[in-house]
């Protein structure tokens, strides 16, 4: 088995330690950063996507894969560039809400699909989405709530992003359990994720869109 | 008949006069006491307040007394953050069990000294004492929810693979408290308990993971709700719950979503499946309708559940109602259950 081999399997097995020190290996052994995250981060999240769409995998499987996945992430993350063509996103769980294992997952795809994710955690003020988003020139907002309660600030994103003028510069995406596709139209978010693959595709498509635009 | 009598003869399967009407109610007493979230949930009486409030504002037949999902791990030193404001529930600062090896350390609670349990029973005294008239499930979360709140749900969630036997140790503990916790609410008046199954659906384990770390507990703290003469309103949370299984837990009644979209939930197709033995409370969707909905959005969708509903049914929000739905929505609930018959 080759190392890019290995460390799929490493990621659908959830082993971290086994996954990291393939991907030190398939380094030292010349391949790129780019060979490992598109041959083997890539497919090997892809996989674990569709198997917990099928249900063959619940969270304790998905968590683990993700915890894998960084662990060879953090060695080729420095190596890659800043945005591996996906664009850069600033993610992060609402005001208020600590839920936040929803927004990891969204983030272990898009930083797979080649995304560059500036994570704020959990409990966010919209103003601080708002604020990353400027300093780092973002191409999407993304923001995750799970209770009615915190629905409200992802309005407020939305508001927080028009004070700061840069709104019509970039794209949002809202999800979480109470999120659906009727409250990102009644908030003029642009889309909605109803999981982390479906994410990924919607962020995909809104960014796709706004190039198409601009060309 | 009153509401606990409907409530009754739904669980018997039997005629009613109207269709019961129940929510699942936390934190909207925080609003109808008018005070901050902290306030509410850290004062029996606010607590009892504002549940008594909802109750006779909308003429309801069940409630489901509750303040937050941490009243009892506080006890074992879960430490929160509390905001003042109507709406901000506490939040989760700092787990107890930091080391899987943690979960042997903690031990059984004192639902009366322990925690906000205290605050929480007392609360529920009061609400029995006043609202005589409805039936009155106070809720618990199950030792499954309750180990993933001590420990964190993502660490609990990698426990059930990496640190099944320790897991299991924390599940013997807070099965043992919620016992007691729940025989102690029976103690104060209340008809029986609302027990908060929130781990039990496809999208967070698999179906042999909750067989495996689920369904013991959740039947041994039935067990002891039945024992002490309490009834069981079993709440299935989230997309694709395994109805499966809960169907055959000796409960009562079941509260799920039956607007959540996931295979096998719409009301007709489980009342269908599962509605002869046992009671359904469901019918209102507690965002898009409730929430978000008009008044014309939540007068359809209450006659359509009552329609599908027939006997041994309470119409009910699937999950929590939000402390931000509008009151006319409510009030439209109200008329519609009051005027008709479907």
């Amino acid at each position: 088995m080759t190392e890019i081999e290995g460390i799929k399997k490493a990621i659908l097995d959830g082993e971290s330690i086994k996954a990291r020190e393939l991907t030190e290996s398939a380094l030292e052994k010349g391949a790129s950063a780019m060979d490992v995250l598109k041959s083997a981060l890539l497919v090997a999240m892809t996989e674990v996507g569709e198997k917990y769409q099928s249900r063959e995998f619940a969270l304790p499987e998905v968590l683990l894969a993700s915890e894998a996945f960084y662990s060879s992430m953090e060695l080729i993350e420095p190596l890659l560039k800043s945005d591996s063509g996906g664009g850069t996103v600033v993610i992060g769980t609402v005001k208020w809400d600590m839920h936040d294992i929803g927004k990891n997952l969204v983030k272990a795809m898009l930083t797979a699909n080649g995304f560059y994710c500036y994570d704020l955690g959990k409990d966010v003020d919209p103003e601080d989405f708002a604020r990353k988003a400027k300093e780092v020139n973002a191409d999407l907002v993304a923001s995750s709530t799970l209770m009615t309660t915190t629905m409200r600030f992802q309005m407020e994103i939305e508001e927080a992003l028009r004070r700061y003028g840069i709104r019509e510069n970039v794209k949002t995406l809202v999800g979480g359990a109470p999120v659906s596709k009727e409250w990102a139209d009644k908030i003029g978010a642009d889309g909605y994720g109803k999981d982390a693959i479906d994410a990924v595709k919607v962020a995909f498509d809104l960014l796709n869109e706004e190039r198409e635009n601009e060309r | 008949m009153n509401g606990k009598e409907r409530v009754e003869a739904a669980i018997k399967f039997e005629s009613v006069d109207r269709t019961p009407l129940g929510y699942v109610t936390w934190g909207v007493g925080a609003k109808e006491a008018n005070v901050t979230y902290p306030q509410y949930c850290k004062s029996s009486k606010n607590f009892a307040d504002g549940m008594i409030k909802f109750a006779r504002k909308y003429e309801v037949d069940l409630i489901t007394p509750g303040t937050d999902v941490w009243f009892v791990p506080e006890g074992w030193g879960v430490k929160v953050r509390y905001v003042e404001d109507v709406e901000a529930y506490p939040m989760l600062e700092e787990v107890a069990v930091k080391e899987p090896e943690d979960y042997e350390k903690l031990e059984v609670l004192d639902p009366r000294r322990d925690g906000r349990m205290p605050v929480v029973l007392d609360g529920v005294g009061m609400v029995t004492e006043e609202l005589r008239d409805v039936a009155v499930f106070p809720g618990l979360f199950s030792p499954l929810t309750v180990a993933t709140h001590v420990r964190g749900m993502q660490d609990a969630m990698k426990d059930v693979i990496l640190n099944p036997d320790l897991l299991r140790k924390g599940l013997e503990t807070a099965t043992e408290t919620l016992k007691e916790l729940a025989v102690e609410m029976i103690k104060e008046g209340a008809d029986g308990i609302f027990m908060a199954v929130t781990r039990g659906s496809a999208e967070l384990v698999t179906e042999q993971q909750y067989l495996d770390f689920g369904r013991e507990y959740d039947l041994e703290l039935i067990k002891e709700i039945k024992e002490a003469g309490g009834k069981v309103i079993l709440h299935v949370c989230g997309y694709e719950p395994f109805l499966d299984i809960f169907s055959e837990y000796p409960a009562e009644i079941i509260n799920y979503w039956d607007k959540s979209g996931s295979p096998g939930s719409e009301l007709s197709y489980v009342k269908k499946k599962y509605g002869d033995k046992v009671c359904l409370a469901t019918g209102l969707d507690q965002t898009r309708t409730l929430l978000f909905g008009t008044p014309a959005d939540v007068e359809k969708e209450a006659k359509e559940a009552i329609e599908k509903g027939g006997n041994g049914f309470i119409l009910c929000s699937g999950c929590e109602v939000s402390p931000a739905t509008p009151e006319e929505n409510l009030r439209m609930v109200t008329k519609v259950v009051k005027s008709y018959r479907g």
